[in-house]
């Protein structure tokens, strides 16, 4: 039975992306959205609001089309450093790196607020918050999840099923071993040896249904591509058990995908007085301009050359001794060095 | 910053929760599932474990084990530390130290997973207690390189050493409070240390095991306190025989980030020591054989085989400014930036992977685990769109151009002069003053009144002859300019009261200009030699760059000199051809006729011949109160002048006068192409006559520098009779003075007389200049019209035969003209680069002089040129 959808959101950098795309998925929620930020980078001088939700940082400018959804798990590194600002001059900016792919793309942002440093702690923690809940969103393989035959619960995580008997069929002789369904994630470890587990999002599952294998009938769990595309095979004892072990995973998943969990919670400690009230809600257009030219708004963005896409032999210099990428005819490292003037 | 940059083979991100210490990481074969990929394994102070093996797609799979250990990792090693129960060496296992235990696994790969096994488990130090591990390194203690010991470094420097499942011992190291890096010397059987002494310590393994130590540690209170008391009886016998003593210590001076071992040249092991700032390197014997200064923070280091030399290393030295340096002994031959440039390497490993050999593995501070290799790309900017994204081609044109412009500029040799400047002007009357009294030079400025000269006032009293000149200033630049200083360079016929003018404020643009009212006064003591007076204007830009502006003020002749009824008296005498019709002199020196008073002209031009023949008198006379003249008389029938005086500098002035006026009368009259020719018509220069000049000017200088001498001699002999009496003077039973008095009074007069002969010595030397100045002037002048030269010729030639009579004039004139003859003036198969004696030295007589200039008028007489082209 197919379901799963990608959710490009946290892992991909769109630039100038059409409105609706702007718009919160299900279970992305806005953690802070400022007003009267600098985009110094790419539209240095235009004005914009920065809004970062649990998946990702989105950057709208206040007129014309320009926005950037940068995805929080594209982000490298975060520094605060001195940038020249159009609209401020010289004053701390937020620098974020990032890494899409194989470019690299650098943005600046610069708040129009003078001292306040909300722009930095929000984007910051907010960061740091989605890296450490990695587990709600990743494939992870033989990690150190398990202590004394129990699944370590995630802080937002309930187990609603212990299932024993089930046999991982990924090596020949196959493995015996349990599954814990959680509202989460799909974990499996194997009874002898507790490192020799997997545990599976919902949001990482691109298919997941009964298939004949040579050991007779199996689940089958697929994940999406972007995270390897692996194909995992389970078998459960009776049988019989298959079909409802299948339809709990399902279910578990429709709620999920209604209302997803990411893992990135928040609570602010000094909470303004409620806006919802004095909201107007932003009517979007409904003519959608689509562009007819495909944007080169990333341009401005990188961080190095746009060199990802070409990535040469590596070859082992015999003159200094280190792996190389590999050089033109008739050049060699130290040639290369002297010109480059060092 | 480096150019290049380091490019991701593979690479992870460790837990964002972890911490990692440069130790928590290694890099070695741990297992055998891929003999041809090494694994890294790290350990954070998190406690958590894990191995990773990277494939060329990252992906979970490359996650082998991960487990938490339940305690912080402070080391991690692999090697040969698992016994086996038969005679076999150990194998491979991995040590993990933690601040109380030191385990040892096993990594069993039978599972379909990696597994870890313990094998056995220290406790650090004895029951536990007292001992909190630093660091670790590990080795064939006691040259036995079968089985690999470990030895664990307490933080407060005592080891303890392991011997697979045994504890060996415990002993503490001396001088040292912090532990430093340790690792193991296999050919020495030592361990390097780095003490808080800053020195680098050498302690045999054998001397380690044999010395005896305290373990307990009320023992080790016992000790201290003996060695509080120095004559305590067991002291002297503790220290004889069992104390830990290092083999050698050499002070770096530097604290020591890491220490390892290896041969940078290939020909013995060093001890590599990586400081704050340097490198170090030791020999076996821990002196330094050299260092060098890194010039950034430093991180760590690690060691890699040299492919050009076997057996010898590389250096990739990683720095805090994220780059790693790649070098070859002392010689940096690689830099590269981190493929992450915000962060920098904490740890270091070079390994041979199954896609290359060589790459590089780090770990960097916000815990990127990557394999990399050299980019060879330049790093390259990102490209930065501007606003709008719209390029205006016209401005890109625009700015191009004006770059093209700057570079062009910067290229030629010409600079352009700024805009800003000072533009000077002048005006000079066409008439004098009205005379004014003699007091006019009061205030400061007496010493004028003795050389100037008298007129006539309206009133009959007697005035001082000047003329006011108006010198106007612009300064283009805006704004305005501050202490602007204008100076005046005056020839020795002119007079001014303030040579040197200070403006306060000049305003800038389009303001009127500022005027100033120079006032001019002849000398009456020397013969006018040029007309004209420099004048430069200095001042500094706003950004303190000192420029100036320069003009020149020309004077009239009627300044200089007057018309009086003609003489005749041709001592001396020239003859001027031109080939154009003649000129009415009255005409010419129209300007003169009209200063003259009705009397005066009348007397001038008693019967209309002031148009034929013109008398000058300068305002300077002869010893007989004479004024010197020059006459000049034209031919009535064709265009010939002549010029006469009976004093030979005094034609100067006038023919040069004369020269010019023609030659500006042509001008103005028949334009450029007038062809007006000036010849010099008489069968010879009358180089005798200059000869003469030259004499007279060398001889008033002998004359100086004899009456010098006796003023040198006549002062040393009063000086002598001064001290005589003086001693006299002081003494109880003074002798006779002897006529020592009427001695010293004599020498006193004789004294003053000389001084007042120097004087006039040296009066005569400023008027035979003054003469020689004019007489050299007059005959560059008959040169030039003689041989008719070129202007760059005559240029050559008045520079090296110079008209300003400096105090060497012969001298140096001297030298001058045998430069001329050696150089441009050689003949041809004459050598060119003879040597020239360059001392000025005064010469006996000026023989020579008149000699060599008789040569090089000779040459110039037989068509030589002085002009290179």
């Amino acid at each position: 039975m197919a379901m799963g959808q990608y959710i490009w959101q946290d892992r991909e950098i769109r630039f100038d992306a059409q409105p609706r795309l702007l718009e919160n998925r299900s279970g992305e929620f806005i953690i802070d959205s400022i007003n009267s930020v600098e985009d110094t980078k790419g539209n240095n001088g235009m004005r914009g609001s920065l809004v970062v939700t649990n998946l990702r940082i989105l950057w709208i400018a206040h007129k014309g089309k320009h926005n950037l959804s940068i995805g929080l798990k594209t982000v490298l590194n975060i520094n605060i450093r001195k940038a020249k600002s159009k609209l401020r001059g010289p004053t701390q900016a937020l620098y974020i790196m990032t890494q899409d792919a194989n470019s690299r793309f650098e943005f600046i942002f610069t708040s129009l607020v003078k001292n306040s440093p909300r722009l930095f702690t929000t984007v910051q923690s907010v960061s740091r918050a989605y890296k450490t809940s990695s587990l709600y969103r990743d494939l992870k393989l033989r990690g150190s999840i398990i202590r004394d035959q129990q699944l370590i619960l995630l802080p937002l995580e309930q187990v609603y099923n212990k299932i024993p008997d089930a046999w991982n069929l990924s090596s020949d002789q196959g493995n015996l071993g349990q599954f814990f369904i959680t509202n989460v994630r799909l974990v499996w470890h194997a009874n002898l040896a507790q490192n020799f587990n997997v545990s599976v999002p919902y949001m990482q599952m691109k298919h997941v249904r009964i298939r004949n294998s040579k050991f007779g009938k199996a689940l089958v769990v697929e994940t999406q591509p972007r995270c390897g595309g692996y194909i995992l095979g389970f078998r459960l004892h009776p049988p019989e058990r298959l079909e409802t072990i299948l339809k709990e995973i399902c279910s578990l998943h429709k709620i999920f995908s209604v209302n997803p969990i990411f893992g990135v919670d928040f609570h602010e400690e000094e909470s303004a007085p409620s806006l919802d009230a004095l909201k107007v809600a932003r009517v979007d257009d409904d003519v959608e301009i689509v562009d007819g030219d495909t944007n080169d708004a990333f341009a401005a963005y990188y961080a190095e050359g746009s060199n990802g896409s070409d990535n040469k032999e590596i070859t082992f210099d015999n003159d200094i001794g280190l792996a190389c990428e590999k050089l033109p005819d008739g050049w060699n490292m130290s040639s290369l060095w002297n010109v480059a003037g060092g | 910053m480096s150019l290049f940059k380091a490019k991701d083979y593979w690479s992870t991100s460790l837990s964002a929760s972890d911490e990692y210490d440069s130790c928590g990481i290694t890099v070695a074969h741990l297992t055998t599932l891929d003999p041809e990929q090494p694994q890294i394994i790290t350990g954070s102070f998190e406690g958590v474990l894990r191995l990773h093996l990277p494939s060329e797609e990252a992906s979970p799979r490359d996650l082998l084990l991960e487990e938490d250990l339940g305690s912080p990792i402070l080391s991690v090693k692999v090697g040969n530390f698992v016994p086996t129960n038969t005679s076999d060496p150990p194998t491979v296992g991995l040590a993990v130290l933690h601040p109380k235990r030191l385990v040892v696994y096993k990594v069993d790969n039978s599972t379909p997973t990696l597994s870890l096994n313990k094998c056995y488990e220290h406790q650090l130090g004895v029951h536990g207690k007292h001992f909190t591990a630093a660091n670790m390194c590990s080795g064939g203690f006691g040259s036995d390189p079968s089985r690999e010991q470990i030895c664990v470094q307490s933080l407060d420097s005592r080891i303890q050493i392991f011997d697979l499942d045994v504890l060996s011992f415990t002993r503490r190291l001396p001088n040292a409070l912090l532990p430093g890096p340790i690792v193991y010397h296999e050919k020495l059987d030592s361990f390097i240390t780095f003490n808080s002494l800053l020195d680098v310590e050498c302690y045999s393994f054998s001397v380690l095991a044999s010395a005896q130590d305290t373990l307990d540690s009320d023992d080790e209170e016992d000790k201290l306190k003996n060695l509080k008391s120095p004559n305590h009886p067991s002291n002297t016998s503790v220290s004889a025989s069992k104390k830990v003593q290092a083999s050698w210590a050499t002070n770096l001076g530097e604290s020591i980030v890491e220490i390892k071992i290896g041969s940078l040249e290939g020909v013995s092991k060093d001890i590599v020591c990586l400081g704050t700032k340097c490198i170090f390197a030791l020999n076996d014997l821990g002196s330094i054989k050299w260092s060098k200064f890194l010039g950034y923070d430093t991180i760590g280091f690690t060691l890699f085989d040299n492919p050009k030399n076997p057996g010898s290393n590389n250096i990739i030295v990683s720095g805090a400014d994220g780059n790693l340096n790649v070098y070859r002994s002392q010689r940096l031959i690689w830099k590269v930036k981190l493929s992450d440039p915000n962060s920098f390497s904490i740890a270091t490993f070079v390994n041979d992977f199954d896609c290359c050999k060589g790459m590089i593995t780090t770990l960097s501070d916000d815990c990127r685990l990557s394999v990399s290799y050299l980019g060879t790309e330049s790093e390259k900017e990102g490209q930065v769109v501007k606003e709008g994204k719209e390029i205006n081609y016209d401005d890109v044109d625009e700015e191009h151009r004006k770059l093209l412009g700057i570079i062009r500029a910067s290229q030629s040799d010409t600079r352009i002069e700024p805009r800003e400047k000072i533009i000077m002007r002048t005006q000079v009357p066409k008439r004098l003053d009205e005379p004014d009294q003699v007091h006019t030079f009061d205030g400061g400025f007496e010493h004028l009144a003795d050389s100037a000269v008298r007129m006539p006032c309206i009133d009959g009293s007697e005035g001082v002859l000047r003329i006011t000149a108006k010198l106007f200033l612009t300064y283009t630049g805006t704004g305005g300019l501050k202490d602007v200083t204008v100076t005046l360079n005056l020839p020795d016929s002119v007079m001014t009261k303030d040579t040197c003018i200070k403006i306060d404020k000049l305003k800038g643009g389009s303001a009127t200009p500022m005027i100033i009212d120079i006032v001019f006064f002849a000398n009456a003591s020397v013969l006018p030699t040029i007309d004209t007076v420099g004048v430069t204007a200095m001042f500094f830009t706003a950004s303190g760059e000192p420029r100036t502006g320069t003009t020149s003020i020309k004077l009239p002749l009627f300044f200089f000199c007057r018309l009086q009824p003609a003489t005749k008296e041709p001592t001396f005498k020239f003859k001027l051809d031109t080939n154009k019709q003649p000129i009415m002199l009255a005409g010419l020196f129209d300007d003169m006729m009209d200063v003259l008073t009705d009397d005066e002209r009348s007397a001038v031009d008693a019967s209309g011949t002031a148009n034929y023949v013109l008398t000058f008198r300068y305002w300077i006379a002869d010893p007989n109160g004479v004024p010197y003249n020059a006459t000049v008389l034209l031919s009535k029938t064709s265009g010939r002048y002549r010029v006469q005086s009976h004093h030979m500098p005094s034609l100067w002035f006038i023919s040069s006068s004369l020269c010019s006026r023609l030659e500006s009368y042509f001008l103005a009259s028949e334009g450029p192409d007038s062809g007006l020719e000036l010849t010099y018509n008489e069968p010879h220069l009358p180089l005798q006559d200059f000869y003469n000049c030259i004499d007279s000017h060398f001889i008033s200088r002998q004359n100086l520098v004899h009456l010098l001498s006796l003023q040198n001699d006549c002062a040393h002999q009063f000086r002598t009779i001064q001290k005589r009496l003086l001693l006299r003077f002081k003494d109880r039973n003074a002798v006779p003075l002897n006529q020592l008095d009427v001695l010293l009074s004599e020498t006193y007069h004789r004294l003053l007389e000389i001084s007042s002969q120097v004087e006039s010595a040296q009066w005569t030397i400023t008027s035979t200049s003054n003469s020689l100045s004019c007489t050299t002037h007059l005959i560059l002048l008959f040169i030039k019209l003689r041989y008719n030269l070129l202007p760059s010729s005559f240029t050559v030639l008045s520079s090296h035969l110079s008209p300003h009579i400096s105090s060497t004039w012969e001298e140096s004139t001297d030298l001058n003209m045998m430069t001329l003859l050696r150089t441009v003036l050689a003949k041809k198969n004459q050598d060119q680069t003879g040597n020239l004696n360059n001392n000025l030295v005064m010469q006996k007589d000026t023989n020579k002089l008149k000699k060599h200039i008789s040569i090089v008028v000779d040459r110039i007489h037989k068509g030589a040129s002085l002009s290179a082209d």
